[in-house]
C-alpha cells in the first residue's frame, strides 16, 4: 500500500517537473518569437517578402522590384521545407542575412540589404528565425530574377562585395548616449534607412561619404529625400518632435503625408516601433555624425 | 462705354498697374503648382489646402503650438470641404505634368474611391471627436486621418519635389 503510494507520488512529482520544464521552455520559446516578431517589423521583412498581389501568401515572396539592373523577385521565407527556409539551420539563416550567402554558398544580390543587416546580432536573428518558423508554410517556388548583363553574373558578386560590403555587427559610439546609439543601430542596421536615403554609384554601391543625404533617383525610380540634419538645411529644420511624429504617422513638417514606398515603411515598420525606439531614431537623426 | 471702363481708360496709372497686378496674381497661383492648370490645378489646390490644415493640427497635436479644440474643429471642416468630391477631379488619364497622380488610380478606380471615402469618414469622426476637446482622443483620431491620407499616397502618388 505504502509502496503504491510512494510510486504514485514519484510519478506525480516527475510529471510536475516535466510540465514545469516544458512550460519554461515554451515560455522561453514564446519570448524569442515575440522578440523575433519585433525585429521582423523593424527590418521590414514583410514589405518585401510578400507579393501585394497575393496577400494571402504571406512571406512567400514574389514581389517584383524593378531596378536599372533588371527585375528582382523576392524569395519565399516561409517555413516550407522545400520552397522556403524551413529546412535552414539558425547558422545558415545568420549567414544569409549577415553575409549575403545562401546555404549552398551562393552570393545574394544586394537588392537584399545584407549590407545593413550585417549589423544585427546573431541572437536577434535566431529570434527572427524562430518567429519566421512559427508562420504558416507556403509552398511557392522562387522566381528567377530577370537581370541584364553583366548584372546577372552572380560570380561577380564577390568583387562587388569586396568593393562595397563591410561585414560586421554594429559598434556603438562610446562618446554618444545609449539612446543615440540605439537610433544609430536601427538606422544603419535592421531599419536599413541608409539603403534608400543614400546616393549610390553606377554599380549600385552606397556612397558612404554621403550616407542619409538622399537619392535623386532610387533603384525603384523614386526621389528619396535627405534625412541628414547636418548636411541638409531643409531637414535641419525638423525638430525631434517632428521626426518622431513623422516616423509614427508619415506626416511631414509641412503637413504633407508621405507616400510611395515610405508610406509602406510607415505602415509596416516605423509606426510599429516601441516608444523608446521612436525616441532613439529621432534622437539620432536630429544629431547624426 | 461703362463707368468702370471709362475710368480705367482715362487713368493711365490704373491702366498700367492693373494688368500687372492681375498678371502677377495669376502667375503666383500657377507657379505654386509648377504650371498646373484646369482640373489639375483644382485638385492640387485642394490637396494643398488639406496639407495646410494637417500642418496646423499636427503642430497642436505634438505640442509645438497651443492646443485649441476649436481650431481642430475648424481645420477638420476645411479638410472635409476640400476633400468633398475630390475623385471628380481625377478624370481618366489626367497624369500630365505637373500631376503626381499615378496611372494606378484608374486601374484600381474602385479602390481609389473607397480610400477617398475612408478619408471623408475619418475626418468626419475627427470633427466629432474635436467637439469633446479630449486632447488624447483628438490625437488618436488625427493619426487615423493621416493613415487615410497615407493609404492613398502609398500607391497613387509619386512625389516630384523632395522635402515637402
Amino acid at each position: 500500500m505504502i509502496c503504491k503510494l510512494i510510486r504514485y507520488l514519484a510519478v506525480g512529482f516527475l510529471c510536475i517537473n516535466i510540465g514545469s520544464v516544458a512550460s519554461a521552455n515554451s515560455n522561453s520559446d514564446l519570448e524569442h518569437i515575440e522578440k523575433g516578431e519585433y525585429l521582423f517589423k523593424l527590418a521590414g521583412c514583410g514589405s518585401c517578402h510578400t507579393d501585394p498581389d497575393q496577400p494571402d501568401n504571406s512571406l512567400a515572396g514574389g514581389l517584383k522590384m524593378e531596378t536599372p539592373f533588371g527585375n528582382f523577385f523576392t524569395p519565399n521565407i516561409t517555413p516550407d521545407k522545400e520552397t522556403g527556409i524551413g529546412g535552414w539551420t539558425d547558422q545558415q539563416f545568420i549567414q544569409a542575412v549577415k553575409q549575403g550567402l545562401s546555404p549552398e554558398g551562393e552570393h545574394y544580390f544586394p537588392a537584399f540589404p545584407y549590407t545593413s543587416y550585417t549589423k544585427i546580432s546573431d541572437q536577434e536573428l535566431i529570434d527572427l528565425k524562430a518567429y519566421l518558423d512559427s508562420q504558416p508554410a507556403v509552398r511557392k517556388k522562387n522566381r528567377e530574377h530577370e537581370l541584364s548583363f553583366p548584372f546577372n553574373q552572380r560570380w561577380l558578386l564577390p568583387l562587388w562585395k569586396g568593393m562595397f560590403f563591410e561585414e560586421g555587427e554594429f559598434k556603438p559610439n562610446p562618446i554618444k548616449s545609449e539612446t543615440w546609439n540605439r537610433g544609430s543601430y536601427i538606422v544603419s542596421g535592421p531599419g536599413h534607412c541608409v539603403e534608400c536615403h543614400s546616393p549610390r554609384n553606377i554599380l549600385g554601391g552606397l556612397d558612404t561619404d554621403k550616407l542619409l543625404t538622399g537619392n535623386p533617383k532610387s533603384p525603384e525610380g523614386e526621389k528619396i529625400p535627405s534625412i541628414h540634419a547636418a548636411r541638409d538645411p531643409e531637414f535641419d529644420q525638423w525638430e525631434w518632435e517632428d521626426i518622431r511624429f513623422a516616423l509614427e504617422t508619415g506626416v511631414t513638417i509641412k503637413g504633407d503625408v508621405m507616400g510611395g514606398s515610405m508610406a509602406h515603411v510607415i505602415d509596416n515598420t516605423t509606426s510599429q516601433l516601441s516608444p523608446e525606439d521612436l525616441d532613439a531614431v529621432a534622437e539620432y537623426l536630429v544629431h547624426p555624425l | 462705354m461703362s463707368f468702370f471702363s471709362h475710368k480705367f481708360i482715362k487713368n493711365p496709372l490704373l491702366f498700367s498697374i492693373l494688368p500687372l497686378f492681375f498678371g502677377l496674381t495669376i502667375s503666383a497661383q500657377l507657379s505654386a503648382h509648377s504650371g498646373a492648370t484646369g482640373v489639375l490645378k483644382e485638385r492640387m489646390d485642394r490637396m494643398q489646402e488639406m496639407q495646410e490644415s494637417m500642418k496646423t493640427m499636427k503642430d497642436m497635436v505634438i505640442g509645438k503650438s497651443p492646443f485649441l479644440p476649436d481650431e481642430i474643429e475648424k481645420q477638420a471642416r476645411l479638410i472635409i470641404k476640400a476633400s468633398a468630391g475630390i475623385t471628380d477631379k481625377f478624370p481618366q488619364g489626367s497624369t500630365h505634368s505637373p500631376s503626381e497622380a499615378l496611372p494606378a488610380i484608374w486601374q484600381q478606380w474602385d479602390r481609389f474611391v473607397s480610400l477617398s471615402n475612408s478619408l471623408d469618414a475619418q475626418t468626419a469622426k475627427l470633427l466629432s471627436v474635436a467637439a469633446g476637446a479630449d486632447q488624447r482622443a483628438i490625437k488618436i483620431q488625427y493619426i487615423m486621418v493621416a493613415k487615410a491620407c497615407r493609404a492613398c499616397h502609398a500607391d497613387y502618388r509619386q512625389k516630384k519635389e523632395q522635402g515637402s
